[in-house]
């Protein structure tokens, strides 16, 4: 029977030291246009080291775990870790992302960076989140899903996370436009997102642009 | 031996949720006048190169 990281190697290949040097550039990039004062709030928090790999994230997570003197994951976990494109792991202040990730095997270049730094916006905003929304934030996911933009609520809830898990995902996803708009010249408040939601992620990612 | 419990991490399912993330993004974006398309990151000397 085929490991985890046997499957794993059947339903992709390897992207290349190339494509792997340019995702490692982009996210580096992608830090560097980060508020300064956002960057000094990761680095308190513990969430400003990365490592961009090819490889699934189960496994990876299960390693670093290990080599930090945790239990090893349970391989349902390693497993439904595979799914995801970056994670931020609290407990060893590291964001991982992976870049040779089937879903964005042989996209054009532009789609590939769009979706990298997307991702580590993602994960900026998911550690901001986790470390600095209170108890009550949380509680309250279910509901603050309701208020968000159509698009953003329903990939939220497609993805199937834990309803304790919305806010933090929810601020990710919003942190990520915010900081798209931002890209783009494009501060404050956009129209579409609601008021609590964007009081929510100013208080809890410090953005006061 | 303490066993960490992680998050599920950032959750792409398919290729066709890459298209609807971007696809959701373009929106919310056009729909306050601003240009969805992806200007880049500054700095990017290689993608300027690429571009050009």
């Amino acid at each position: 029977m085929a490991g985890d990281d046997d499957s794993m190697r059947l339903a992709r290949g390897p992207i290349g030291e190339r494509r792997l040097e340019r995702a490692r550039r982009i996210v580096d990039l992608a830090w560097r246009d980060l508020p300064g004062q956002h960057r000094l709030l990761l680095e308190n928090i513990g969430a400003s080291r990365w490592q961009v790999l090819d490889r699934p994230l189960g496994n990876s997570v299960n390693d670093l775990l290990i080599s930090a003197g945790y239990a090893q994951l349970l391989p349902a976990g390693r497993v439904s870790l595979d799914r995801a494109l970056g994670m931020w792991i609290e407990r060893l202040h590291l964001v991982l992302i992976d870049a040779g990730h089937s879903v964005l095997a042989d996209l054009d270049d532009q789609t590939f960076e769009l979706m990298l730094v997307r991702t580590a916006w993602h994960e900026w905003g998911h550690a901001l989140s986790v470390v600095r929304a209170e108890h009550d934030d949380v509680a309250a996911g279910e509901r603050l899903l309701d208020l968000a933009p159509d698009g953003v609520r329903e990939f939220i809830r497609r993805a199937g996370y834990r309803r304790s898990e919305y806010t933090h995902e929810l601020i990710a996803e919003i942190y990520a436009l915010l900081m798209s708009r931002r890209r783009r010249g494009h501060t404050g408040q956009p129209p579409w997102l609601a008021d609590e939601i964007y009081r929510l992620v100013r208080r809890v990612s410090g953005w006061s642009e | 031996m303490e066993r960490v419990t992680p998050p599920q991490g950032y959750v792409v399912k398919d290729r066709e949720s890459v298209e609807e993330i971007l696809k959701v993004e373009a929106e919310l974006l056009r729909s306050e006048g601003i240009d969805p398309a992806w200007p880049g990151l500054p700095g990017d000397h290689q993608r300027e190169d690429r571009d050009e």
